[in-house]
């Protein structure tokens, strides 16, 4: 680990830590506009399957 | 993912995370959020990803931020990704860029590490209204990748 100014860089996977004071932004329109251009064009796509 | 990327922390839910990019423009806060596509047969979640604006609080999907560590961001977005997977389960995750300027600048970095992130996902691209198996050097309208179990 080091620091860049003041960011930490890490190298590796780590867990994240939660912070309480974050909410959640997967309903914010930003999401909702993407979600809703998403599925005017993939609704009829198959996914596909993994090897 | 054994690449340097900013260190991040979670909402309690495990659906969004945040992070700080710091460069020439300051130090810039993110946001990586997943949101499921419900209208798939399987579960398959959305990734956004953009710029909080520190007055609004507002995210910003579609700003270039220009702070020279666009390799470092993408890598903390990949091992978001990880962690988002290891909490929520093996399922199809699907991205594109807001622009296709930025849909392309993804398939570049994705080609780049391909061989890294093969370790780790299944990796697809849509194109012609269908996704096929990444190939590098191939135009992409979005992407689909899956953790291996």
């Amino acid at each position: 680990m080091k620091t860049n100014k003041n960011v930490v860089l890490v190298k590796g996977y780590t867990e994240p830590k939660v912070d309480p004071t974050m909410r959640s932004y997967a309903n914010d329109p930003f999401m909702i506009e993407k979600l809703k251009r998403a599925e005017e064009r993939l609704k009829n796509v198959v996914l596909p399957v993994s090897k | 993912m054994n690449l340097e990327h900013y260190q991040y922390q979670t909402s309690a839910d495990f659906t969004s995370y945040f992070f700080f990019s710091e460069g020439p423009k300051g130090k810039i806060r993110k946001v990586v959020t997943f949101a499921e596509m419900p209208f798939f047969p399987s579960t398959t979640y959305a990734i956004g990803f953009g710029d909080i604006d520190p007055e609004s609080g507002i995210v910003l999907d579609n700003v270039i931020t220009n702070n020279g560590d666009t390799v470092i961001v993408l890598t903390t977005v990949a091992n978001i990704v990880i962690a988002f997977s290891k909490r929520y389960g093996n399922n199809y995750i699907f991205a594109e860029g807001s622009t296709p300027s930025r849909t392309r600048l993804y398939r570049i970095c994705i080609s780049k590490y391909l061989a890294v992130i093969s370790r780790d996902f299944d990796v697809w691209g849509y194109r012609n209204s269908q996704f096929v198996v990444f190939q590098q050097n191939v135009d992409y309208q979005g992407f689909l990748v899956k953790r291996k179990i």
